[in-house]
């Protein structure tokens, strides 16, 4: 008996010391993602959608300088720059600008304490496998419940640079996929791979700014109470988007999974989407009218979330 | 009848000779037992058997094509691991000679090696359409896989815009 107490106890701290390790990964590839320099090509996969990509980080003292452009059809192309973020749409000759104003920087966004992210994951540590030619350690964060996706990791054994991740819906099958099929990391990279293609072109394009700005929306009536453990409120603004400077935006997190609600006039909308879900990627989305607003909640979490999120919206008249 | 079957075993019938064998295999459960313990026998001559046998099927296995269905992991498989794992522990101590199988504790079924295959979503939401680009941009800057991923995941963003222009 007492050896099968000392077993079990042996076990149990065996199992602790094993999510400690897979949790340290985690802080290894945020770590990774923040100081690294790299280029390189990536596919990303979602259902019968595929999209191959490059992509050039520069890491700097004032935060990372990235470009993001697409290899295949109409080239389109996210540069992020410090807090800003410009996305050059060449089929409807538009920039889209976002730029932060509430000086949250990305690893902010992190959770505090990555023993959280254990309360609503069970985070191990999988095999080691060869991606784009680095020898990569795998993560898995199984969720606890069914209100936010399973993830795979597979970061490089030698740097922690994510390299391919996956996300997993409640039956375990990958709905989204990123994978590197060549990198390099670290040395030099010229910085004229930073700038756009489409630099002096979009001069004449249409520009989108979000001009994004802090406020508070329950003091305009509203309230939103989701009942999803874990996620907390991370940020509320209002912003300007498709020509209208109206537009309540409210994110919520569970540190790895983030949940937006928007909140906009129907009086403002050209055009209003048909109510109910739809989905890019692990991304769900579901649109609904409540007291002549449009109130979409978008989030990489499954649809039944992403819902509860939206019918916890309620408006009070003053 | 069964030094006929050892025969063509041995492929030592002419063609004629052989021809009746199979229907009557087809029929005779008592034959096909010989069949299946020729071959056991046969094997066992030979050298494959055993363990070799063994690595050679999970081999085989290994090199077949992934079939790009999802892979599926009911509770109750989930449950009669979790049952193997501790029956596993408990036999580690009691049995000192399965300690000489190594990275026994790694084999867990959902971190196994193989891909899982992107699979659909469940088709209950439509594809996002062209309005949804303003917000997937304006949501993606608080996503935490940023954080993992740089601007990568800003994908989703610009993916849609193609689907917006075959449209």
């Amino acid at each position: 008996m007492r050896i099968l107490a000392v077993l079990l106890l042996a076990l149990s701290a065996q199992a602790a010391w094993a999510e400690g390790d897979a949790l340290s990964w985690l802080q290894r590839i945020h770590i990774a993602a923040e100081k690294l320099s790299y280029s390189g090509t990536f596919v990303y996969r979602s259902g019968d959608q595929a999209e191959t990509l490059r992509i050039v980080h520069i890491a700097g003292r004032n935060g990372a300088h990235e470009r993001l452009e697409t290899l295949e059809g109409q080239p389109r192309e996210i540069v992020r720059s410090g807090d800003e973020v410009k996305c050059y749409l060449p089929g409807s000759m538009t920039v889209k600008v976002d730029k932060q104003t509430d000086h949250m920087v990305f690893p902010a966004l992190l959770p505090a304490s990555l023993q959280d992210l254990g309360e609503y994951y069970e985070v191990t540590k999988g095999g080691v496998e060869r991606i784009a030619g680095y020898d990569c350690q795998s993560i898995v964060l199984q969720p606890k419940d069914k209100l936010r996706y399973g993830h795979k990791l597979w970061a490089d054994v030698n740097t922690g640079m994510l390299l391919k991740s996956q996300t997993l819906n409640e039956k375990n099958e990958a709905i989204e996929q990123f994978a590197f099929t060549q990198i390099s990391i670290g040395g030099k990279i010229d910085h004229g791979q930073l700038k756009s293609r489409f630099l002096a072109k979009s001069r004449a394009w249409r520009v989108e700014n979000s001009g994004a700005v802090a406020t508070s929306l329950a003091a305009s009536g509203w309230s939103i109470r989701p009942d999803l453990p874990g996620f907390k409120k991370v940020t509320e603004m209002k912003r300007t988007q498709g020509g209208s400077s109206e537009v309540g935006h409210v994110v919520y997190s569970d540190g790895l999974a983030a949940v937006s609600v928007f909140i906009e006039p129907m009086a403002n909308k050209t055009s209003l989407p048909q109510p109910g879900p739809s989905r890019q990627g692990a991304i769900n989305i579901y649109s609904r009218r409540i007291a002549e607003h449009l109130v979409t909640v978008v989030g990489e979490a499954p649809a039944e979330s992403v819902k509860k999120v939206s019918d916890s919206v309620e408006y009070r008249k003053h | 009848m069964t030094e006929n079957l050892s025969a063509w075993m041995d492929g030592e019938l002419s063609g004629d000779e052989a021809r009746p064998l199979p229907p009557q295999l087809k029929r005779d459960a008592g034959l096909r037992s010989d069949w299946d313990c020729y071959h056991l026998i046969g094997d066992a001559l030979r050298g494959v058997h055993g363990q070799d046998l063994c690595a050679k099927i999970c081999a085989r296995l290994d090199a077949e094509p992934t079939v790009l269905a999802p892979q599926r992991r009911n509770v109750a498989a989930k449950l009669r691991w979790r049952t193997l794992q501790v029956a596993a522990s408990i036999a580690a101590v009691v049995f000192v000679g399965w300690m000489v199988l190594p990275g026994r504790e790694q084999a867990t079924p959902q971190i196994a090696a193989a891909p899982t295959p992107v699979a659909e979503p469940v088709p209950v939401a439509v594809a996002a359409g062209e309005g949804a680009q303003d917000y997937l941009l304006a949501h993606q800057r608080y996503s935490p896989s940023n954080a993992m991923q740089g601007v990568a995941p800003y994908v989703r963003t610009v993916a849609e815009e193609r689907s917006a222009v075959r449209r």
